[in-house]
């Protein structure tokens, strides 16, 4: 027990000296010494003016119009976005999935091969960020609103996949196992015995994900979408600082609100 | 037995029921019900006739053949040189990052925590507690809970964006609006990581009089690093595929030759290949992440 | 003829996890409608043997017959169904904490009901069954928590939702896995009591593991005593001899450190 728990805490150790040495030899890979950390006089100048327009946002009547307008353009965009994920994510969830495969299927070569095609899928569209997904759909069959919903989606859909999969593996297979002594099939199990195990965490990770899809729908705004992202960008490029901390302050408020409504709900589904 | 279908009516009217959630999921049903029929999405424009012919020049791009020694392909072999430089400053980023949003996680947690950054953390103190230093107390909490959250509402490409802008392009501002975002991330599960640790021993040893950043280095830390380890390997794994798209704004990573190389030539076979290598490089570095993170499990 | 006529049937069946034999050549069988209380020590091979007769567990060796089918020769969806006529109450009653005690109930069809029809079980669940549901409850007593979340009843209301699913199954056998190991010893009794009562009404065969020999003698005319795999006894309560009783539970320094 001793010697477990100093194998326990030296390799703990061992791991976190290999952070460190990682994160030294980065700084020097990248040539970032701790002088250029603080920004020098003249660009200082221009950091400075920068935070310090952040005590005073611009709170005219027409940008805060602007920034509203901004503002829910970016949550539908986001809504819209964790809704197609989380039906694509159940589908290629439950497809991923062998939880349900009646007894002998996994001995069907087909199955397998489905399988391992849809698994491959999940992780190649949950590795590709979606702003490169928007490249690409930019690139190959040009932008537009509903393009950055999908380009958003995608990667949504692959991660989803994932975690929902990996919860229905994790819940507690007792209720399922009496399910199934009563008669019904692995399918029938899958759906009412392991699902609704699941449900609170599931419901919670949605929610997660959708914070996630808040800002996500802020950045694609760099593409053209009128989301927050454009009017931070234009703002910005106009050197009107205050005016970009007002749209900032928007997207903040955002977020702490979708927190603690997310908080909440949270804690009520898990009693 | 039209008793017992009443009965069954009383009992279904009176079924607990919670309203909040149920308001929040009709909201959010409402909410999208509105997106889609705001007009600005139709699934059906993607196939558009615009869209086929773009698809058909990008296809004819991406299959062409250029005379080898021609001025294009060069640059082809050119950009495609790069791959090893781009994945590599891709993980560099990713790695300073994380490693400085560590770093600034483990002090700022201990700011954010409200069972230690408190008047009288764990125990009631032997002399009075003044109102103010209640105050200060609760003011520390305050702004690093709201530093944090800062960090972490605008997302790492809007913070690159603004610190590129600022600072001048370099891989510095790069790296710190990675770290930023993170730290914001990392700062408040480790605080609420912290909060959610058994009271016994940090209350002994403030009885015995340890100062607050002693009981929290040589206990709530100790006890909080396996928790902390997991999280953060599971932000490495999304701040290397950030990393990737930070090269959009100028930065060296794959992002760039895919966005501000490849794409402007129209030489879109390099555009793939740099995408697929930043699909390689996710790979190896979730299994890498997995595998920690099997290991520490294993171990403890 | 005589064979099908019983509803239960283990023939010198075995089971071995590894090296270790759960059960050893045990034979016993049991008549439509009859109560069988099987006692013993834990880890006596109790929970096996009832998993032997739901066709949840293989014997290693010998033969099983349920219902008149013998299980281990019979395909897959076969199984299904004969399992979908024995309700099992399991130890630890394996309900789904999250979901309504209406809603568990009702998934005891399951075994029996279309995808489509399930899925609207557990959603819109039809009057007729509603009803049928709520009679079940009121006989087990718990007929207002209809539409209660299963996780907020006491351990006692919550075993009692087990057994109405099991009920629900319209089933023609009855297991019962140690009912009375997760409620105080004052409902103990108040649930074999019911277990027996309903079994009685609605003419089930009812075969329960118990660990409380007093008990199973006040409500079971027949009792088989399980010791390490070994069926000790099987005869009534009144014929039983106290040496008998002692040798089951008795605690020899060699076993004391197996079980």
């Amino acid at each position: 027990m001793a010697k477990r728990l100093d194998q326990n805490l030296g390799s703990r150790r061992l791991l976190l000296l290999g952070i460190v040495a990682a994160g030294v030899l980065a700084l020097v890979q990248l040539g970032i010494t701790p002088g250029e950390m603080i920004p020098s006089d003249a660009s200082g100048a221009g950091v400075g003016k920068f935070f310090l327009a952040a005590l005073t946002p611009a709170t005219g009547a027409d940008t805060l119009l602007i920034a509203a307008r901004a503002a829910l353009t970016t949550l539908r965009f986001a809504a819209l976005a964790t809704a197609i994920s989380v039906v694509g994510g159940f589908v290629l969830g439950f497809l991923g999935s062998t939880a349900w495969w009646p007894p002998g299927a996994r001995r069907n070569p087909l199955r397998l091969g489905a399988l391992v095609a849809t698994r491959a899928l999940i992780t190649f569209m949950r590795s590709v960020h979606e702003l490169l997904w928007a490249v690409l759909f930019l690139t190959a069959i040009g932008f537009s609103a509903t393009a950055g919903v999908i380009a958003i989606a995608i990667p949504f859909i692959g991660t989803f996949a994932k975690i929902f999969s990996e919860m229905i593996d994790e819940a507690p297979r007792a209720a399922a196992d009496a399910l199934g002594a009563s008669g019904a099939s692995p399918l029938r199990v899958y759906l009412f015995g392991l699902l609704p195990l699941a449900l609170p965490d599931i419901l919670a990770y949605i929610l997660y994900r959708f914070e996630c899809a808040l800002r996500a729908s802020a950045v694609i705004g760099f593409f053209g979408i009128p989301t927050l992202g454009q009017y931070i960008k234009l703002a910005f490029e106009d050197l009107n600082y205050p005016v970009v901390w007002t749209y900032l302050y928007m997207l903040i408020a955002m977020v702490i609100i979708f927190d603690l409504w997310s908080g909440s709900a949270r804690r009520r589904i898990a009693h | 037995m039209s008793g017992r279908s009443e009965q069954i009516q009383a009992l279904r009217k009176a079924r607990p029921r919670d309203r909040f959630l149920r308001g929040s999921l009709i909201a959010v049903a409402c909410l999208v019900l509105y997106s889609l029929v705001m007009g600005d999405f139709s699934f059906t424009d993607i196939f558009s006739k615009q869209s086929q012919s773009r698809l058909a020049t990008f296809w004819e791009y991406l299959s062409e053949k250029d005379e080898p020694g021609s001025p294009r392909d060069l640059i082809r072999i050119d950009l495609r040189s790069r791959a090893l430089d781009a994945t590599m400053t891709t993980l560099w980023l990713s790695i300073a990052a994380m490693f400085l949003a560590g770093l600034g996680a483990i002090v700022l947690s201990a700011f954010a925590a409200r069972n230690l950054a408190t008047a009288e953390p764990f125990i009631a103190s032997q002399k009075p507690v003044t109102a103010a230093k209640r105050l200060a107390w609760g003011g520390v909490v305050w702004l690093t809970r709201g530093f944090l959250i800062i960090a972490r509402a605008i997302p790492e490409y809007i913070w690159a964006f603004l610190l590129i802008g600022l600072f001048g392009l370099g891989a510095w501002p790069a790296v710190l609006a990675l770290a930023l975002h993170n730290l914001g991330i990392l700062g408040r599960l480790g605080a609420e990581t912290v909060e959610n640790q058994a009271p016994q021993t940090p209350a002994a040893l403030r009885g015995l009089g340890a100062s607050r950043s002693k009981i929290y280095l040589t206990d709530l830390v100790p006890n909080a690093l396996p928790r902390w380890i997991v999280y953060f390997f599971y932000r490495w794994e999304t701040c290397v595929r950030e990393a990737v798209i930070l090269g959009m704004l100028g930065v060296t990573s794959l992002g760039y030759y895919i966005f501000n190389e490849a794409r402007p030539r129209d030489l879109y076979d390099v555009m793939l290949y740099f995408t697929m290598l930043g699909v390689g490089l996710v790979f190896c570095a979730d299994l890498l992440s997995a595998l920690i993170r099997w290991r520490l499990r294993k171990v403890s | 003829m005589g064979e099908s006529a019983s509803h239960f049937r283990l023939d010198a069946a075995s089971v071995s996890f590894g090296k270790v034999d759960a059960l050893d050549r045990v034979s016993i069988s049991i008549d439509p409608g009859e109560r069988v209380a099987i006692v013993g020590p834990s880890g006596g091979g109790k929970t096996t043997l009832l998993r032997l007769l739901n066709g949840i567990v293989r014997p290693s060796a010998g033969s099983v017959t349920a219902l008149g089918e013998a299980l281990g020769s019979l395909p897959a969806e076969r199984l299904r169904e004969v399992r979908s006529r024995i309700g099992f109450i399991h130890q630890h009653l394996a309900l789904v904490p999250n979901l309504r005690v209406v809603q568990n109930v009702i998934s005891g069809k399951l075994g029996r009901r279309g995808l489509l029809r399930s899925m609207r079980d557990f959603l819109f669940p039809g009057s007729a069954d509603l009803e049928q549901i709520h009679a079940i409850l009121e006989r087990v007593g718990i007929a207002e928590k209809l539409y209660e979340r299963t996780d907020r009843l006491s351990g006692g209301q919550q075993q009692r939702v087990a057994i109405a699913r099991a009920l629900f199954q319209e089933p023609l056998a009855l297991l019962a896995d140690e009912p009375v190991s997760s409620v105080d010893p004052a409902r103990a009794r108040d649930t074999v009591s019911l277990l027996t009562e309903l079994s009685e009404e609605d003419g089930l065969t009812l075969c329960m593991s118990l660990h409380n020999i007093e008990l199973a003698s006040e409500f079971f005319p027949r009792i088989v005593g399980l010791r390490a795999g070994r069926v000790l006894f099987d005869s009534s309560p009144a014929s039983l001899e106290p040496s008998a009783m002692r040798e089951l539970f008795d605690l020899s320094p060699g076993e004391a450190l197996k079980a």
